[in-house]
C-alpha cells in the first residue's frame, strides 16, 4: 500500500542504477469503471525535460526509489498520451464529486495498491491526516489522533481536468434528484452549471426543485437564457411559481416570456397568491374525471396522461363546469370492475376534507396531518377545483432546509 | 429622449452606488484611524501613498474579480489547486494571522467607540463577543449588514469637513505626487500601515469568493471591473479627505492622533457639538461591520483551502472546524482587547501594519495565478493588460518588502539609522 504524496519526487533509476530523473506525475485511463490501472508516469530529468513511460517499464515501484526494467538508453520516451486523467494535475488537490455521501470533497492524498495484479489507484484520502502526510509530517500525531478517511475510487467522480462531461453525467444521473443537488449546492455556481446543463432537462429540472431557493437564483442568472428556460419549463408550476416570483423583475419577465401559453396561464394565475396560502402552494397539474366515465375508460385516460403529472393517488372528479364531486382512489379504481361508472365508487364531496384558496399554510397543515392526506383539492368559492396540495409542498415548509 | 438621458443617469448610478458603497465601507475603524494618525503627524507627506495605492487597489481588486469570475472559484481553492498543500498551507497561515489582527483592530474600534462615552471596554467587548458570534452563527448579519453598510457612509462628512478646513489645494496635489522615503522609522511603520489598510490580505480573498458567491459570469466581467475601480477610488478618496481634514486641523496645531477622542475632535469645525456622536456612530458601524465579515471570510478560506465543510448554513455537527475556527478569532480578539495594558489605538495601527507586512506573500501568489491564467480557463490576455497587472503588482510587492525590511531593521537595530544619517548628513 502507497500514498501518491509519498510517491511524488522519488527517483526514478534506470536498470543499470543509472538516474534517469524524478516522478512528477501518474497517468491513469480517463473514462473510469473499476479501480485504474496505472498507465504512465511523468518524468522530469536534470535538465528539466519532462517526458512519458509507460508503467510496464518499471519493475520496482516504492517510495524509496523507482527502478526501471531497462536502460536509459533504450528507453522509449512518450510524448503524446491522450485521453488520460493526471493524479497530481488532476486529482491530487482537486474537489471531486463523493457519489455515495452526496456531497463534494477535496483530495488530500490518493492511495494505490494492487489490483488484479495491476498497480491501480485504490481511493482517496480526505482526512486531516491525508494532509499531514502530504506535509511529510504525519509523525507529528503520534497518538493517532486523526483518522484517515479513505473514498473508494469508484464512488468518486472528478469535475475537474479532462473529463467530457457527458460521461460525468451520466454517472451522476444514477444518483436521486435531492442527493444531486446537494452537490450542486456544493460545488460553484460555475461548477454547478455545467453539470447541471450536462444533465436531460427532465433530470435537470428535478436537481433543480432540490435546490436552495437562493441558488436556484443565482443559477437562473448565471445560465444562459437558454438553458435556463429549457429546464425552468420542466419544473412543476407550482415550483416554477416560486421561482418566479424570487427572480428580480427582468429574470422573470425573460422567463415568464418564453412559456407556453397553457403553461403560462396556468402559472399567472397561481402568481396571483401569496405563498403562504394554500393557493401558493397548490400545483394545477391534477387527473381530473367526469362521474359518467366508467373505470375502464379512466385507465386508459390515465396511460394516455404526459408524464407531467408527478403524483397521482387520486383522480379528482368534477362537473362539466369544474364543480368538484369527489375524488377516487387509484386502489378503488384498479379493483372496480371495469365498467362500473366513477361516481359508484368515489368518495363524494361532502366526505372529504378539502382546502379553500385562501386558508393559511398552518391551517394546511392540520388538514392534511389531521386527515392523513397525501394530496388535497383547493377549491374556489364556487366549489370549483383549481388546483392540489400535494404533501412535500407542505414538508419542505416545514423543514425547509433538508 | 428625456427617457434616454433618465436611463443613462439610472445605469451610471447603479454602477456606482455599489462602488460608493464598497469603496467607502472599505475604510474601516482601523482605516479610519491610521489615516488620521498619518494625517496628524506627517501632514501631507503620505499623500503620495494613497496615490500609489489607488491603483494597487484596483488592479489587485480587479486580478481578484478576473480570477473569481473566470475559474468561479476562491482564492485559496485556486492556491490549492495550482500551487499543491505546502503553499496552501503558507498563504492560509499568512491570512490567518493578518486575519487574527484585523479583527482585533475591529474589537478595539467597538471598544474605542463605547470608551467615547467612558463606557469601559471590560462591560462591553464580553458582550459584543458574545452578540457577534451569534449574529455570524445564525447568519442574520446578512440583514444587519445593510443597515451598517449605510452607517458606515457617514464617513462622507470627511469630504466636506475636509473643504471646510481650507487645505491649499495646490500642495495637496503637488504632495499627491511627491513620492517620498525620508529616513524614519515612524514613517516606514506609518507608511506600512496605510498599504495594509488599503490592501489587505483579507481583502483580495473576500471579493475573490464575493464574485464568485454572487454567481457573476464572464458576460458581468466589464461592467464588474468599473465598479472595482469606482470603488477603488472611493476608498482612497476618503482616506485622502480624512488626511487632509487631519492635517489642517489637528497637525497644523501640533496635535497628534492617539485615540479615538483626538481623531473625534477633526470632524469639530464642520459638525461642532455633534462630532464625537456622529464619529462614534460611524466608528461603531465600521467596526461591527468588519467583526462580523472577517471571523467568517477567514474560517471560509481556511476550510475552503483544506477541505473542510463550510458556510453558514452548515449546522455546527457538519462543520465544528468552520465554526470553531470563527469562535477563536472572535475569542482571542476579546481576550486582547480586554488585556489591562492594551491601548487600543495602537492596537488598530499596528494591526494594519502587520497586514502591510504579510500582504506581499499573497500579492505574490495572486499575481502568479493570474499568469497561470490560461491554464485554468481565463481569456488570453493582451500584452498591455499583461505588463500592466505584473508591473503594478510587483511594484507593490517590492514597495511593501522594501520597506517592512528598513522598518524591520531599523526597529531591532535603531543604532544603524543614526549612523546611516550620519553618513548623509
Amino acid at each position: 500500500m502507497l500514498y501518491l504524496s509519498q510517491i511524488l519526487n522519488t527517483k526514478v533509476l534506470d536498470s543499470a542504477d543509472k538516474k534517469v530523473g524524478k516522478l512528477v506525475d501518474i497517468l491513469i485511463p480517463a473514462e473510469n469503471g473499476l479501480y485504474p490501472q496505472l498507465n504512465y508516469i511523468l518524468i522530469k530529468n536534470r535538465k528539466g525535460e519532462e517526458f512519458y513511460l509507460s508503467f510496464d517499464k518499471v519493475e520496482n515501484f516504492s517510495s524509496g526509489v523507482i527502478n526501471l526494467k531497462t536502460q536509459i538508453e533504450r528507453l522509449e520516451k512518450i510524448t503524446e498520451t491522450p485521453g488520460q486523467l493526471f493524479l497530481t494535475r488532476d486529482v491530487l488537490d482537486q474537489q471531486i464529486v463523493d457519489m455515495e455521501g452526496a456531497r463534494v470533497v477535496r483530495v488530500n492524498d490518493l492511495k494505490i495498491g494492487v489490483f488484479n495484479d495491476k498497480m491501480s489507484v485504490l481511493g482517496i484520502d480526505i482526512s486531516f491526516r491525508g494532509i499531514l502526510r502530504a506535509l511529510g509530517v504525519e509523525f507529528f500525531d503520534i497518538f493517532d489522533f486523526f483518522k484517515v478517511e479513505l473514498i473508494d475510487w469508484r464512488n468518486i467522480q472528478p469535475v475537474n481536468g479532462h473529463l467530457k462531461l457527458d460521461t460525468v453525467a451520466k454517472k451522476l444521473n444514477k444518483l436521486h434528484p435531492a442527493d444531486l443537488a446537494n452537490i450542486v449546492e456544493d460545488l460553484g455556481v460555475k461548477q454547478a452549471s455545467n453539470l447541471v446543463k450536462s444533465l436531460d432537462k427532465e433530470a435537470a429540472a428535478k436537481v433543480f426543485e432540490e435546490i436552495e431557493p437562493n441558488l436556484q437564483q443565482t443559477m437562473v442568472r448565471y445560465l444562459d437564457a437558454d438553458s435556463a428556460i429549457k429546464i425552468v419549463q420542466e419544473m412543476p408550476d407550482d415550483e416554477l411559481v416560486d421561482l418566479v416570483k424570487s427572480l428580480p423583475k427582468p429574470e422573470a419577465i425573460k422567463i415568464l416570456s418564453h412559456l407556453q401559453k397553457t403553461e403560462l396561464s396556468a402559472v399567472q394565475n397561481l402568481l396571483r397568491y401569496s405563498d403562504d396560502t394554500a393557493g401558493g402552494l397548490m400545483t394545477t397539474v391534477f387527473v381530473s374525471a367526469r362521474p359518467e366515465w366508467t373505470a375502464e375508460k379512466m385507465i386508459t385516460e390515465i396511460k394516455n396522461l404526459s408524464d407531467d403529472v408527478r403524483i397521482l393517488l387520486y383522480i379528482y372528479v368534477t362537473k362539466e363546469n369544474g364543480e368538484y364531486c369527489g375524488s377516487v382512489s387509484l386502489r378503488r379504481l384498479i379493483t372496480a370492475d371495469k365498467n362500473t361508472l366513477l361516481q359508484d365508487i368515489m368518495k363524494p364531496y361532502n366526505d372529504l376534507a378539502v382546502l379553500y384558496l385562501s386558508q393559511d399554510i398552518n391551517e394546511v397543515i392540520d388538514v392534511m396531518t389531521k386527515y392523513n392526506l397525501y394530496t388535497a383539492a383547493v377549491l374556489d368559492d364556487n366549489k370549483k377545483i383549481l388546483g392540489i396540495v400535494t404533501i412535500d409542498d407542505v414538508m419542505r415548509h416545514l423543514k425547509p432546509n433538508a | 429622449m428625456l427617457k434616454k438621458v433618465w436611463l443613462y443617469i439610472l445605469i451610471f448610478f447603479s454602477l456606482i452606488g455599489p462602488a460608493i458603497i464598497s469603496g467607502t465601507a472599505n475604510n474601516d475603524a482601523g482605516g479610519i484611524s491610521t489615516y488620521a494618525f498619518a494625517g496628524s503627524k506627517f501632514g501631507y507627506l503620505l499623500l503620495w501613498v494613497l496615490v500609489a495605492n489607488l491603483i494597487t487597489l484596483g488592479c489587485t481588486q480587479e486580478i481578484g474579480v478576473r480570477l473569481g469570475i473566470f475559474t468561479g472559484k476562491g482564492l485559496a481553492s485556486l492556491i490549492r489547486e495550482r500551487f499543491g498543500i505546502k503553499w496552501t498551507l503558507l498563504a492560509i497561515l499568512t491570512l490567518f494571522v493578518a486575519n487574527l489582527a484585523v479583527t482585533t483592530s475591529e474589537f478595539a474600534g467597538l471598544a474605542a467607540a463605547f470608551e467615547l462615552y467612558g463606557i469601559s471596554k471590560y462591560f462591553t467587548i464580553p458582550i459584543l463577543a458574545v452578540l457577534i458570534w451569534f449574529a455570524v452563527f445564525k447568519g442574520s448579519f446578512k440583514k444587519l449588514e445593510k443597515i451598517f453598510l449605510t452607517i458606515s457612509m457617514f464617513l462622507l462628512v470627511y469630504v466636506v469637513s475636509a473643504f471646510m478646513s481650507q487645505p491649499d489645494w495646490g500642495q495637496v496635489i503637488k504632495s499627491g505626487f511627491s513620492p517620498n522615503l525620508p529616513l524614519d522609522t515612524a514613517y516606514f511603520f506609518t507608511l506600512l500601515g496605510i498599504m495594509g489598510t488599503t490592501i489587505t490580505p483579507w481583502g483580495q480573498f473576500f471579493i475573490q469568493s464575493y464574485v464568485v458567491d454572487k454567481g457573476m459570469h464572464p458576460r458581468h466581467y466589464k461592467a464588474e471591473r468599473i465598479i472595482i475601480y469606482f470603488s477603488a477610488f472611493f476608498t482612497c478618496f476618503i482616506a485622502a479627505m480624512i488626511m487632509i481634514t487631519t492635517k489642517n486641523v489637528l497637525f497644523d496645531h501640533g496635535l497628534v492622533v492617539d485615540s479615538a477622542e483626538k481623531a473625534a475632535m477633526a470632524l469639530k469645525p464642520f459638525l461642532g457639538v455633534m462630532a464625537k456622536n456622529i464619529f462614534a456612530l460611524g466608528f461603531l458601524a465600521a467596526s461591527l461591520l468588519g467583526a462580523f465579515i472577517l471571523p467568517l471570510t477567514t474560517a471560509y478560506s481556511v476550510c475552503e483551502a483544506l477541505g473542510f465543510e463550510h458556510g453558514i448554513d452548515k449546522k455546527m455537527s457538519e462543520a465544528p472546524i468552520f465554526y470553531g475556527l470563527m469562535g477563536v478569532l472572535i475569542i482571542f480578539s476579546a481576550v486582547i482587547i480586554l488585556l489591562p495594558f492594551a491601548s487600543l489605538f495602537k492596537i488598530m495601527i499596528s494591526a494594519q501594519v502587520l497586514n502591510g507586512l504579510l500582504l506581499p506573500i499573497i500579492l505574490v501568489f495572486l499575481i502568479l495565478l493570474l499568469n497561470k491564467g490560461k491554464q485554468m480557463g481565463l481569456p488570453e490576455m493582451s500584452k498591455k493588460e499583461k505588463v500592466f497587472y505584473n508591473i503594478v503588482s510587483w511594484e507593490a510587492i517590492v514597495r511593501l518588502t522594501v520597506v517592512s525590511f528598513l522598518l524591520i531593521l531599523f526597529t531591532l537595530a535603531p543604532s544603524l539609522l543614526e549612523s546611516i544619517k550620519r553618513l548623509f548628513i
